[in-house]
């Protein structure tokens, strides 16, 4: 769908008259389209507007002690989990995106398009590991310190320029209950375009361009592998991943995909 | 925490209220449900039509706030746009779960309360936007507008419905909306 045909859609979607599966492709398109979102946004500022023109009702008295206690006790499960410590977690996000990233060899999008499976035994053998390393990540994504069923997580796969080589491979994770996260990992960047390091990591969104790392030499090993983590308040709409060169040449890029959604209502 | 009942919260006082939501604070969260507790629960009755699920309604979108608090951003659009979006969808999606529901007969303002309290005043302001949005558009507009917004029906239902050609209602929608978000020009700067 395209932005003319997303714009036309958009009056619909602020007033909730849109069909669950046009709703959903709407929705897709403004988690990376600025423009259709600035345009979504300021029709939902005038549909919400229309809410308060229904004839005031008073609720019971004892519905605030209710909407209270809900609050206070969902709070106060949240308190009880374990301390997410920002470190740990990262690191165990990596070490499994990492160790998915290395079964899968070509990257996540081939698998999980079906375009590596073959029919010999090999192949089978090798869609059983691969099957299992994506159930291993899933279940890190799973566990309780990403347990919101509205964390969102966006993979790439990053394709180098001509005369780059290499590639690697990006998640971002998306929630709204704990901070936003970034990994790109790179792979078998050529030692002739290791020669001008560093490479800065870069994610394009909405509000701009943020920065996820940079790469030096301490940073990539002998194959021309690396890794570099970043925090964020909030990486929704962040849809594009470029690692450029110190002269400021892209090496790397990719677009991040949607892995893993719960629907969920806007905002 | 300490929040004004009266009058349009500042951003700063918005943020304030949401971190102390997402702290489970209860202060915050009174101060919160005094302001939007009633509007909130007058949209979910209306849509949904009987108190018990206006009720339930009220609950799901107080606890929706807290889930999402981290995620409100006041330089990106006012409080009360965003619990009231957030009501709105929770009271749609629960339309269309539940097959078979009665939708209710619409009833816009036709009525203000004779003495609204002091605590009201800014819902009061937003009332007051609402109805000269309203104003502005056409008979036939806001026919539309309500059954899409207060009845929950997507375009298609109500071309069916009223024997409207499909395409003539969504002009007819995205026209009204327009001028809806023209009438509100500028509302978001109080």
């Amino acid at each position: 769908m395209n932005c003319t045909t997303v714009r036309d859609l958009l009056a619909e979607h602020a007033l909730g008259a849109l069909p669950g599966g046009d709703e959903a492709t709407v929705d897709r398109h403004l988690t990376w389209c600025a423009a259709c979102r600035k345009e979504a946004g300021e029709l939902e500022r005038a549909s919400a507007t229309l809410a308060f023109a229904v004839v005031p009702h008073d609720p019971p008295v004892e519905l605030e002690d209710r909407v209270v206690q809900d609050v206070r006790a969902a709070a106060a499960a949240r308190a009880r989990r374990p301390a997410s410590n920002p470190r740990r977690t990262r690191l165990t996000l990596v070490a499994a995106f990492a160790a998915m990233l290395a079964v899968l060899g070509t990257g996540w999008g081939a698998v999980m398009a079906n375009r590596a499976a073959r029919s010999d035994r090999v192949a089978r053998a090798e869609a059983i590991k691969s099957q299992s390393a994506i159930e291993r990540f899933e279940e890190v994504i799973r566990a309780a310190e990403f347990s919101d069923p509205e964390n969102q997580v966006f993979l790439a796969t990053l394709s180098p320029t001509k005369r780059a080589g290499g590639g690697g491979s990006a998640l971002t994770l998306v929630s709204p209950t704990i901070v936003d996260m970034a990994i790109v990992l790179v792979d078998g960047v050529p030692a002739a375009t290791r020669e001008l390091l560093p490479f800065t990591v870069r994610l394009r969104g909405p509000a701009g361009v943020v920065t996820v790392g940079r790469l030096d030499k301490d940073g990539l090993d002998d194959s021309g592998a690396g890794t570099v983590t970043g925090e964020f308040a909030d990486l929704t709409g962040y849809d594009t991943v470029v690692v450029r060169d110190a002269r400021g040449r892209v090496v790397l890029s990719g677009s991040m995909q949607t892995r893993a959604t719960v629907a969920s209502p806007s905002p | 925490m300490q929040a004004r009942n009266d009058g349009p919260l500042l951003p700063k006082e918005e943020q304030q209220l949401m971190e102390g939501l997402l702290a489970g604070n209860d202060d915050a969260i009174r101060a919160l449900y005094t302001r939007y507790g009633r509007p909130v629960y007058s949209l979910g009755y209306r849509l949904l039509g009987t108190r018990e699920s206006a009720e339930e309604l009220t609950q799901d979108v107080f606890l929706t706030a807290w889930r999402k608090a981290a995620r409100f951003d006041p330089t990106r659009g006012r409080l009360s746009t965003w619990l009231m979006t957030i009501a709105h969808n929770l009271a749609v999606d629960r339309l269309r779960r539940e097959t078979g529901v009665s939708r209710p007969t619409l009833v816009l303002v036709d009525e203000v309360p004779d003495a609204p309290g002091l605590d009201e005043e800014a819902v009061l302001i937003e009332r007051d936007a609402a109805l000269r949005a309203l104003s502005s558009l056409t008979a036939a507009e806001r026919r539309l507008v309500a059954r899409a917004y207060f009845r929950g029906m997507t375009a298609r239902e109500i071309a069916e419905t009223d024997g409207i050609p499909l395409g003539t209602v969504k002009t007819r929608l995205r026209s009204a909306m327009i001028k809806v978000r023209k009438a509100n020009e500028g509302k978001e700067l109080l």
